[in-house]
């Protein structure tokens, strides 16, 4: 069939390789450089200050004017002045951090309570009082306001009730903004009259559930009000600048009497709670009355007694933690919130006689949910009391032995003291907690506070066993499973923490028998999630996976997609705090029992990203478990991991991987573990399906095989691997969305495993060159788009290994390996068949070429033709007539399309022609009279 | 004393005839319509006490040069007739204690006269308390110390309780608040709310047509609900300055102060218990010396 008389000629010239020259150099050349342009113009140096154009220029670069400058620089100093005034109160007594925090959590529920309040009656009518709103002009707007202030005046709170949540607070919005306004307009006493009819509200609890949050709008506006007054003293005070001495004198004595009017009239306020709340909120004037701190501390204490007068332990609780909140800004004594406390701890048993009440009509508000409403308030005033200040935790904590009841106040004490305190005493705290039996707060409350406490901080060493066994003797006796798992949740972080890993497992054994215990639990089992997760933190996750309870542990969630995210979490744990390789037999066994759990949840539904992602976890697992020189084990161990893993691609793609690289590290003689690697990879890559990886493995495989000498192996790999080619899809693949084609992968595959079917030696069953007949057979039988230039890439490369395969001797060699030069020993009989097969594959190129001129592609034909050109220039003997002739029609084939080639691709091609004439002209002279006379022929046409 | 300048502000020069300066103090009284009647109280209000009267000629007819020009005075302030004393300013219902000073411009027959009124405050020189008066006033509130105000019957059907209290003395300062405490030791009946009030009484007239007013000054909240038993609520009243001077007995008239204690029930009880008390001045105002009233 092949009409073409093919003879490779040897290469008779030396291989050289232009190597590109390397340079040392500190800086990446891709950074980018950050211009600085330095103003080195002698001139303008020279004549710095003098040339004023330059100068303006640069005063103009550094500042706008001066006159913004002053101002900026203004702003400074007072927004410095501001900082030190305020400076003693710092992050942790900011109110501002809490007052989102009680909005929001008191907000929930007060939308609750207002849909299920009873006067709905009245909200059409405040329903056209909005819409009356609507049509006023703004002037009426502010008597509209003062009316139904008014109307809050008389007692008729009612229909605030069916206000919502938002409307309320709106209304406030409203109310502070009035409150400015007339402020402003010079209307003080307007606002003033805001400032009392808002502190008047705070009397009204008809809402309970929103009392946090109604406290905190009103303390806002009381906050603006105090402010404003404040401001407008001290501006008063400060004076203008440029007076004299005297006049600032006496500016200032008009500041004190003016702050003296302001207290006069505010003592005059009939009711207690709006006289006490507007005197704190412009508590900060006192300043211009007294500097003393024992002034302000007296006064302090006076409010702190005449507070007693507030019959509402909530209402008194919550005027206490202004109080306290004003107190802090000015004196960082601490003995006005001890007062506070001590009247408050005997106000204390009042709020049970309110918590009995709610006991017996719990659809106003359940005990619990009351008792929760005083928190904010003590946690804020516990925290004022402690901040800084070792002196009265003690005296708190007697105190709260003594008290009945103590479990409301035992929480805010738990969540505001330090955690160093909470831990030196942590027996006294559990003894109390145990004995607490507060109505309203559970021990499970309690005991959960005192397990985040602890958990930050430790007890003593000594301490931590008893501590430990009377905490879980309390745990223990929960009944309802809420609590305890709650209560667990916490506690697991202590216990993991700070205990050895028996302690751990003891909780988890208990964890487990009160699971098995009852139908109930599995309800609330999602939450172990969170508590297992807690658990992770512990130092050493493999001892915490050799644990024997862990397993049935993990059994526990039954639900099958909780426990996936259970398992993933644990080996995403694993992956980031482990060490870097473990060996132990039941922690592989262990992370191998939670992959298979992972392994199995997926299927034919799951997202690629899921896969993606519990594969990876595999894949770190299977990377970190080692076992040192035992070679055997570990192939063993991929072998368990192969049956274990089945559903995903990745996970095997690395495990063949592993075994090449464990193949590679076999240091003995005998050839048998590497056999056995190989044919572990051999096993393994037809379960994968994707079919490029599989090729790609299957080359690696073979040329692994090749190097360990496994002929047969390595020849069954690469049979293997081209017998694929003929499953890749023919046309384009969908690789992330985007469709793409293979062919760049198939080109790019085909050089590869030519360049390594150079080295292999041909089998002696299979022929000559049998890899390279199949290879070619391949190609052809494979569909490729039409118009492709990938086979005939592929033929050319193809080309360029015959050409090799005719050398003496090749390029390179495998150690060890007896590549074809060696084996047939440059025989006439092999060189006849390689000179055969060269024939054949260019005939294949011309067909190709033949169709792309079909086709109408004359620029890609006309470049074909030039490679194939260059390639019988350089292999061919070009002596023999046809070889000559078939140069010349190729030259000629590709001239007629000159157009569509790039300008310089035919000039180039005649000057590499030029250059191996030259090249080959002392070597073999009669091979260069040959290419001399192509040339001649190429130049003439 | 009365140490002061009187300033003028012209734009040109301006003629005058005489700048002239009148001082004045006077007691007003008025007799309650309640007490005396609606006719008495219009045609027989008691005379007008005069304290200080007094009269200073700043310039003679002249010529006030364009700009400013100052005039300083100093005018004796002494009560040269009965009673001898200048009382301290009081604004009251029917009894006000006013000084006041007059510039008077007086000029051609064509102008009217400029006038400017000034008031100004008196107070008394600070005397320190007396001893027995810083004694604590106790006091308690029960059912069978309401003897006075309530028959027998009453009593039985009023619910029981003890409320126990102290003035912390009889004489107060009238620039320091009134302080004290109040104890509810227990009661029945929920209590809404407790109360002091401050009450003038203001006594007009001598022998023959006197009358004699109590009305209220400002009432302040010392508890709000239901307060606990067994504690302590401090009584802190600041007294208003406006309204208030030390208490004033003279011949015509008198000026004294009393306390009630109002406790108000649930079922709208009211038990009130009542108070003389003395106020003095014993410490000046508070170290400011300017009083003025604005804000």
């Amino acid at each position: 069939m092949a009409n073409l008389e093919w003879v490779c000629v040897p290469r008779c010239y030396e291989v050289r390789k232009n190597r590109l020259t390397g340079q040392a150099t500190l800086e990446h050349p891709l950074k980018q450089h950050a211009v600085t342009v330095v103003d080195s113009n002698p001139l303008s140096r020279a004549l710095e200050g003098t040339d004023p154009l330059s100068q303006f220029a640069r005063q103009d670069d550094e500042l706008n004017d001066p006159l913004s400058q002053m101002v900026t620089e203004f702003d400074l100093k007072s927004k410095r002045r501001e900082r030190d005034r305020t400076e003693p109160e710092d992050n942790t007594l900011q109110w501002s951090s809490r007052r989102l925090g009680i909005l929001n959590r008191f907000t929930t529920n007060e939308k609750l309570s207002l849909s299920t309040s009873f006067l709905v009656s009245s909200g059409s009518l405040d329903g056209g009082n909005e819409s009356i709103k609507a049509q006023t002009v703004v002037a009426d707007k502010t008597k509209f306001r003062l009316e139904q202030l008014d109307h809050f005046d008389d007692g008729s709170m009612r229909h605030m009730m069916d206000l919502t949540q938002q409307e309320y607070i709106q209304r406030f919005e409203q109310l502070k903004q009035e409150l400015i306004q007339s402020w402003h307009n010079d209307q003080r006493v307007k606002a003033l009259k805001i400032a009392i009819q808002c502190a008047k509200m705070l009397a009204d609890t008809t809402v309970l559930q929103f009392y946090p949050s109604q406290y905190v709008l009103i303390t806002d506006i009381l906050d603006v009000f105090g402010k404003l007054v404040y401001e407008r003293l001290r501006a008063k005070a400060s004076g203008d600048p440029a007076a004299s001495a005297a006049t600032l004198e006496r500016e200032r004595e008009a500041a004190r009497d003016t702050c003296q009017n302001w207290f006069y009239k505010i003592a005059s306020i009939r009711e207690l709670l709006p006289r006490l709340y507007l005197e704190l909120s412009i508590f900060k004037c006192y300043e211009f009355l007294s500097s003393s701190r024992e002034e302000y501390e007296r006064i302090l204490q006076r409010l702190t007694h005449q507070l007693r007068g507030i019959a509402d332990p909530l209402v008194s609780s919550y005027a206490r933690c202004y109080l306290v909140r004003m107190g802090v800004t000015l004196t960082p004594s601490k003995t006005y919130i001890r007062e506070n406390f001590a009247d408050l701890f005997l106000v204390y048993p009042q709020i049970f006689r309110f918590v009995a009440r709610f006991n017996l009509h719990p659809e106003i508000v359940t005990a619990s949910s009351y008792l929760q409403l005083y928190a904010p308030a003590f946690d804020y005033m516990l925290l004022c009391l402690v901040h800084k200040s070792e002196l009265h935790t003690q005296d708190i904590l007697n105190e709260c032995k003594q008290l009945k009841n103590n479990g409301a106040i035992l929480m805010s004490v738990l969540s505001s003291f330090k955690s160093e305190f909470i831990a030196t005493n942590a027996l006294e705290f559990i003894a109390l907690i145990n004995a607490s039996e507060t109505p309203g707060i559970s021990k499970s409350q309690l005991l959960r506070s005192l397990g985040s406490c602890v958990s930050s901080c430790a007890p003593l060493q000594e301490q931590r066993v008893t501590f430990l066994k009377a905490a879980f003797e309390t745990i223990n006796k929960l009944t309802d499973p809420n609590e305890y798992i709650n209560c667990v949740e916490t506690w697991a972080v202590f216990v993991s923490q700070y205990f050895t890993i028996n302690e751990v497992n003891r909780l988890l054994g208990e964890l487990n028998t009160r699971m098995c215990l009852g139908q109930a639990y599995e309800s609330i089992i999602l939450n172990c999630k969170h508590s297992y997760s807690d658990n992770a933190d512990y130092r050493s996750i493999e001892l915490l996976l050799i644990q024997p309870n862990f397993c049935p542990y993990l059994d526990l969630f039954q639900k099958e997609s909780v426990r996936v995210e259970v398992c993933k979490n644990i080996l995403s744990f694993y992956k980031q705090n482990s060490e870097e390789y473990t060996c132990d037999a039941v922690v592989t066994n262990a992370l191998m029992y939670l992959g298979k759990i992972l392994n199995d949840s997926v299927n034919a539904l799951s997202v690629d990203d899921e896969r993606r992602q519990i594969a990876q976890l595999i894949n770190v697992f299977i990377h970190k478990v080692h076992f040192g020189n035992d070679l055997e084990q570990q192939l063993s161990f991929y072998v368990e991991a192969r049956g274990t893993f089945s559903n995903l691609d990745a996970v095997y793609v690395t495990l063949v991987h592993a075994a090449c690289k464990l193949a590679t590290r076999n240091r003995s003689k005998s050839t048998g573990f590497v056999k056995a690697c190989i044919a572990y990879c051999f096993i393994t890559i037809p379960s994968i399906e994707a079919v490029q990886q599989q090729m790609n493995l299957y080359l690696l495989c073979g040329q692994l095989a090749l190097q360990h000498l496994c002929l047969g192996q390595a020849d069954a790999c690469f049979e293997a691997s081209l017998q694929l080619v003929n499953e890749l899809p023919a046309a384009t693949v969908d690789f992330d969305g985007k469709p793409r084609s293979l062919e760049p992968f198939l080109v790019s595959y085909m050089c590869n495993i030519l360049a390594t079917l150079i080295v292999v030696p041909d089998s002696p069953e299979q022929g000559v060159l049998y890899f390279l007949r199949l290879l070619l057979e391949v190609v052809g039988r494979h569909k490729f788009k039409a118009d492709s230039s990938a086979p005939s890439i592929i033929y050319l490369h193809s080309l360029d290994m015959l050409y090799v395969q005719s050398l003496e001797r090749f390029p390179y060699h495998m150690k060890g390996v007896v590549s074809n030069d060696d084996l047939y020993g440059h025989d006439p009989k092999f060189l006849q068949e390689v000179n055969n097969m060269c024939a054949q594959v260019v005939d294949a190129i011309l067909l190709q070429l033949k169709s792309l001129g079909l086709a109408q592609q004359q620029g890609s034909q006309a470049e074909l033709a030039l490679q194939l050109f260059l390639r019988i220039v350089k292999y061919a003997d070009l002596e023999r007539e046809t070889i000559a002739q078939l140069a010349v029609n190729l030259w000629l084939l590709a001239n007629k399309a000159q157009s569509q080639l790039y300008v310089k691709t035919l000039p180039q091609t005649l000057r590499s022609v030029e250059i191996i004439y030259k090249q080959i002209k002392d070597a073999s002279p009669t091979r260069a009279q040959a290419i001399a006379k192509l040339l001649l022929r190429m130049r003439s046409s | 004393m009365l140490l002061g300048c009187v300033q003028f502000q012209c734009a040109q020069e301006t003629k005058h005839e005489g700048i002239i300066l009148y001082l004045e103090g006077i007691v007003n009284l008025q007799l309650s319509a309640k007490t005396v009647g609606l006719f008495d109280a219009f045609y027989n209000s008691v005379k007008p006490i005069n304290l200080l009267q007094n009269s200073l000629e700043l310039s003679a007819p002249g010529k006030l040069s364009a700009g400013r020009s100052e005039f300083h005075f100093e005018l004796p302030l002494l009560c040269k007739k009965e009673p001898r004393i200048l009382y301290e300013t009081y604004h009251g219902v029917f009894i006000n204690v006013n000084y006041q000073l007059t510039c008077t411009v007086k000029r051609n027959f064509l102008g009217k006269a400029l006038t400017k009124i000034q008031q100004f405050c008196v107070q008394y020189k600070p005397v320190p308390l007396s001893e027995d008066s810083k004694k604590v006033v106790p006091f308690s509130l029960s059912p069978d110390s309401l003897q006075k105000n309530a028959s027998a019957k009453e009593r039985l059907s009023m619910p029981r309780f003890l409320i126990t209290g102290r003035l912390d003395r009889s004489e107060f300062c009238v620039t320091t608040p009134i302080t004290g405490s109040i104890t509810v030791q227990h009661t029945e009946a929920a209590i809404k709310s407790i109360e002091m009030q401050l009450v003038r009484v203001e006594t007009c007239g001598c022998d023959e047509g006197y009358s004699k007013d109590a009305t209220e000054i400002q009432t302040i909240q010392i508890a709000d609900g239901n307060v606990l038993p067994k504690l302590e609520l401090p009584i802190h009243m600041v007294l208003p300055r406006l309204f208030t001077c030390p208490t004033l007995l003279t011949k015509n008239f008198k000026i004294e102060f009393e306390l009630n204690l109002i406790v108000v029930f649930k079922e709208d009880y009211t038990v009130s218990e009542n108070f003389k008390i003395a106020l003095k001045r014993s410490a000046g105002p508070l170290p400011s010396k300017v009083t003025t009233a604005g804000r």
